[in-house]
């Protein structure tokens, strides 16, 4: 990279530490048949490795959990502190690390990211913005709170159909944003 | 959101507020760290002890404190509830159908009660003394060794204080768009499902947009004013490692210490 | 005379397949002290211009001279010291999280010792008149005090040329005239040079010498009244004339005698209220 990309890098992946924060503070979409709203947050953690690819999107969604560990108020509701990687909710702030690594690394390994193929990234995003993490969240929460992993995975479904939203709203953003320029070097080999 | 730069810093001059962010952080993670080393009263009493003089210093109103705490009851209780409910004993003081209360599971969830307590109060003592930048400075040279397997620590510093420093401005956009949205007719939160879930995209794009423009700017300004990477970059904000932080990491010691000898013991 | 900056025969175009050049052929040269501004329609390359002469794009034709030295590659880090720019949007150029780490900033890129950093931020910040605002965020600054604050970023610097990339477009009329009058302040304090971008006619009006672009190109080079004098060109060059040019005009046509060199509003005010009585 030269001097110039660099330092874009930087600013871009500080930038999207910053977005993933603001996802937070955005009211949530209501919607029927659920009693927990739609947030936002997550789809901020899905779009950091379709932006910025495995490295920077690991990095920024990184930076991000840091400023939530050391306590600020960064979380979706103004949570923040150790308390809340420990808690039920725990296992989704560990496979958020990953889930920007993975996005990025699929997307840049099959070229999805160049071709017509939104098909493709939507597939990749629900593997591993959506049911890896509730995956890894249910294993966590059936850990935290004794209680059987099936009966942890079924109550985590009350969360896909929200998700699976959020899944197609990131790929239409992420592609849209994509056209717009500035992210090809995150994806080239 | 305009004090995000804040977060939720309270100044003051308390020897707690004048102590280096890297032992305040260091402390904080190992005290999450040896929580777990209690598993008796005595146990839980000595880390109660340990809170308390640290609240105490701090010199922060105690209402604080408990504010710092309601955001997690919900956390709390769900946990402490569900300890209390799956956890198998064999003293059963209660059973109804499936659920069935045991003295032990009672005392765990009292212990996992005050686990949850402890660690807020805990990291709510951080941050009521110390401001967010500072915290990211703290981050920054605590990450310094790293530099050795090169690490870019000091390109992460920057990165933490750019996006700090940038989210009253995000925030700003964020409501001017979506006012202006509104302006135009839309609705949000109305209509039907697909309606509600639609009205996202015409906030972030242009939202998205905007930034990474800002970004772009960013980046042009930085180097136009001499960045090029952290080597040979000096640093305008420092961290000064006094006795008193000395102390505070021997004081961490000699907690996990006696939490070890008495786990033995008992 | 001793030139500080000698650009010879500029040419760019943003992508290399493109055969449209974004600049075809720009050459100019500045003399020290000068102030000189470039002004332009929006895309007639002036910000271009000076992105070039601070070595922002890596590929370009033509030669840029900074105090008698050639821009390359390898001594751009080197020249970019000895240019201050300030650009257009006051919020995409404020990195430090407060005003004294904004001003900071570029020092620590250079590596400056710590104590001379103290000592220098405060001089920068009295200099723009900004001292009291030191440990404040920017969120709680107008945008004319962040321009303040980036002119203090750059004096603390103490560059030899100063380059103004449309820096007072986003800002009131109050916070331009601060910017304009901090500007004109520092460069007689340290000696600058003064390169400055601009939509604003009365800014440029009080330069030393402007440049006029179109399409890549500098098709004029004139002194303020001299320019501002011949409003026919400034109407087909494709930019407003002055307001107080127009009145003037307006005003000699109809018979009053008026001196034939460019005034700004207030300085014809001024002179109408005496002529009045």
């Amino acid at each position: 990279m030269t001097n110039n990309q660099k330092v874009k890098t930087l600013t871009y992946s500080a930038f999207m530490t910053a977005f993933i924060i603001i996802l937070g503070f955005l009211p949530g979409i209501p919607i029927g048949f659920i009693p927990v709203p739609i947030i936002l947050q997550n789809m901020g953690i899905m779009m950091a490795g379709g932006l910025l690819g495995p490295k920077y999107g690991t990095i920024s969604v990184g930076a991000f959990l840091a400023l939530a560990l050391i306590g600020l108020p960064v979380l979706t509701g103004g949570n923040g502190g150790a308390a809340s990687f420990l808690g039920p909710s725990g296992g989704y702030r560990i496979a958020w690390l990953f889930t920007p690594f993975l996005i990025g690394f699929f997307l840049k390994k099959l070229k999805i990211t160049t071709s017509q193929n939104w098909f493709g990234e939507l597939i990749i995003v629900l593997l591993f913005g959506v049911i890896f993490v509730d995956f890894v969240g249910a294993i966590w929460l059936s850990f935290q709170s004794n209680i059987p992993l099936l009966t942890s995975l079924i109550s985590n479904l009350v969360f896909i159909p929200g998700d699976c939203i959020k899944a197609i709203l990131t790929v239409v953003i992420v592609r849209r944003l994509r056209k717009q320029g500035g992210f090809e070097l995150y994806f080239r080999k | 959101m305009q004090n995000m730069l804040m977060g939720r810093y309270i100044p003051g001059d308390s020897i707690i507020h004048r102590m280096d962010p890297r032992s305040k952080l260091l402390v904080m993670i190992a005290f999450v760290v040896i929580i777990f080393l209690a598993h008796d009263w005595l146990g839980y009493l000595l880390l109660v002890l340990y809170t308390l003089a640290g609240v105490l210093l701090s010199k922060i109103s105690v209402s604080y404190f408990l504010r710092g705490l309601r955001p997690m009851i919900g956390l709390i209780l769900f946990t402490v509830i569900f300890q209390m409910l799956f956890t198998n004993g064999q003293h059963v003081i209660f059973s109804l159908w499936f659920i069935k209360i045991s003295t032990e599971s009672l005392i765990n969830a009292v212990y996992i009660f005050f686990r949850f307590v402890l660690i807020i109060f805990m990291s709510t003592i951080l941050t009521l003394t110390t401001p967010p930048l500072t915290l990211a400075d703290g981050i920054e040279k605590g990450l310094g060794p790293l530099k050795k397997i090169k690490v870019p620590v000091h390109e992460l510093g920057l990165m933490l204080s750019i996006s700090l420093r940038f989210i009253p401005t995000l925030m700003d956009d964020t409501t001017m768009i979506m006012n202006a949205q509104k302006a135009r007719g839309m609705d949000f939160g109305e209509g039907n499902l697909l309606k509600k879930i639609k009205s996202v995209i015409p906030i972030l794009i242009p939202l998205f947009v905007s930034s990474f423009r800002r970004a772009d700017d960013l980046a042009v300004a930085m180097e136009s004013r001499g960045y090029q990477g952290g080597d040979g970059r000096t640093k305008y904000r420092q961290l000064k490692w006094q006795s008193r932080d000395s102390l505070l990491v021997v004081s961490i010691i000699i907690m996990t210490i006696l939490l070890i000898l008495w786990s033995k013991v008992s | 005379m001793n030139k500080i900056l000698e650009v010879e025969n500029l040419v760019f175009k943003y992508e290399k397949e493109s055969d449209v050049n974004q600049l075809n052929g720009v050459s100019f040269s500045i003399t020290k002290g000068e102030w000189v501004s470039i002004i332009g329609q929006n895309g007639s390359g002036k910000s271009t211009t000076a992105r070039l002469i601070d070595g922002l794009f890596e590929e370009f034709e033509g030669i840029v001279k900074i105090d008698g030295e050639r821009l390359t590659a390898e001594n751009v880090w080197n020249l970019r010291r000895k240019i201050g720019m300030v650009f257009q949007n006051p919020d995409n150029q404020f990195v430090g999280a407060t005003v004294e780490d904004d001003v900071a900033f570029g020092m620590e890129n250079q590596g400056i010792p710590r104590e001379e950093m103290i000592k220098r931020v405060d001089e920068a910040l009295l200099a723009v008149n900004m001292l009291d605002f030191k440990t404040r965020e920017p969120a709680r600054l107008s945008g004319g005090q962040k321009q303040r604050v980036a002119v203090a970023g750059i004096i603390a610097l103490r560059p030899e040329i100063i380059i103004l990339d449309e820096s007072t477009s986003m800002l009131d009329p109050t916070g331009r005239s601060e910017i304009m009058r901090v500007i004109h302040e520092i460069k007689d304090k340290y000696h600058l040079t003064v390169l400055s971008i601009t939509h604003d006619l009365d800014e440029a009006a009080s330069s030393d010498r402007i440049l006029v672009m179109r399409a890549g190109e500098i098709i004029k080079e004139a002194a303020p009244s001299e320019l501002f004098a011949t409003s026919e060109d400034m109407v087909e060059i494709g930019l407003d004339v002055p307001f107080s040019s127009n009145l003037m005009k307006d005003l000699r046509t109809n018979g009053f005698d008026l001196p034939e060199k460019y005034l700004s509003e207030d300085e014809l005010v001024e002179l109408l209220a005496d002529k009045l009585g």
